[in-house]
């Protein structure tokens, strides 16, 4: 993609960021019973979904990759997981600080809670198996089917309010989502703001993966001639 | 309940530290391999 074209799209997700920033903070109202630590969700909720976007974009990757065999989809699996872990620690640290005025404690034993930290702890075992395979095709072989297993974990965490009994709020339902509309408003821009971010990020960090690439070959051209 | 204010300042302050974080680490890596391929393709065009 033309560099001027991904200028111009990390304006408009600047400029989303700040509407929705503006948004949470003058125009969504003040929430009954929580008050003020209420306006954390709004972006804790959207990093926690670009994140599993993010994931769903390694295990689409790691599938193709494994079907095709072509670095394209290696390269799209692992830039998308490391943007997947960098929002979970968004989630995990903004959680907490959310939970304890709110609970009274930092964290808790509760099974989203639980569900969500393996799932990230799983893709940092993704990075971790990367970094300690040298050869490529084996190690695209390999994390596109650590990718694949652990994505199966995003719909378990999603379901987790379901299955198990739980404290975390859910207040988005297939169904229906239990909020006043100005709410619901600024939800849906910070949610547009944080995909934006995902894929600006994810173009970024595709680049560098293909620049890597080519520094790779370079050298090998280089010491042959050598 | 406790003040909402100091966590959500917290919460906000955290939540732009770590993604600014990962924007700055990102770029530098950017940067750092970028030098290489340039110095790279210096070698290799120059032979």
């Amino acid at each position: 993609m033309k560099e001027k074209l991904k200028d111009a799209l990390a304006l408009v997700t600047a400029v989303l960021v700040v509407s929705a920033l503006y948004m949470v903070f003058v125009y969504a109202p003040t929430e009954a019973d929580m008050g003020d630590i209420q306006r954390i969700f709004y972006f804790h909720v959207s990093f926690a979904w670009t994140g599993f976007v993010a994931f769903f974009g390694t295990f689409v990757g790691s599938l193709m990759y494994l079907i095709r065999k072509k670095r394209f989809w290696d390269i799209f699996a692992v830039s998308s997981a490391e943007i997947g872990i960098a929002f979970c620690l968004v989630v995990l640290t903004t959680g907490p600080i959310w939970a304890r005025p709110v609970w009274g404690a930092w964290w808790t034993w509760d099974p989203r809670l639980v569900t969500f930290l393996i799932l990230t702890f799983m893709f940092v075992a993704y990075m971790i198996v990367r970094g300690a395979i040298e050869e490529e095709t084996k190690r695209g072989r390999f994390s596109a089917v650590i990718g694949i297993i652990a994505f199966l974990n995003v719909p378990l965490t999603y379901v987790a309010n379901v299955m198990w009994r739980t404290i975390h709020p859910d207040v988005i339902r297939p169904d229906k989502i239990d909020l006043d509309p100005r709410m619901i408003h600024a939800l849906f821009m910070s949610l547009s703001a944080i995909t934006l971010l995902y894929v600006i990020l994810l173009l970024r960090r595709m680049d560098l993966e293909g620049m890597r690439d080519r520094v790779a070959e370079l050298k090998k051209k280089i010491m042959k001639e050598a | 309940m406790e003040s909402g204010l100091y966590y959500l300042f917290l919460a906000y302050t955290v939540l732009w530290v770590i993604n600014f974080g990962y924007i700055f680490f990102l770029g530098k890596r950017y940067k750092d391999v970028q030098r290489e391929l340039e110095h790279l393709e210096k070698i290799v065009g120059g032979k």
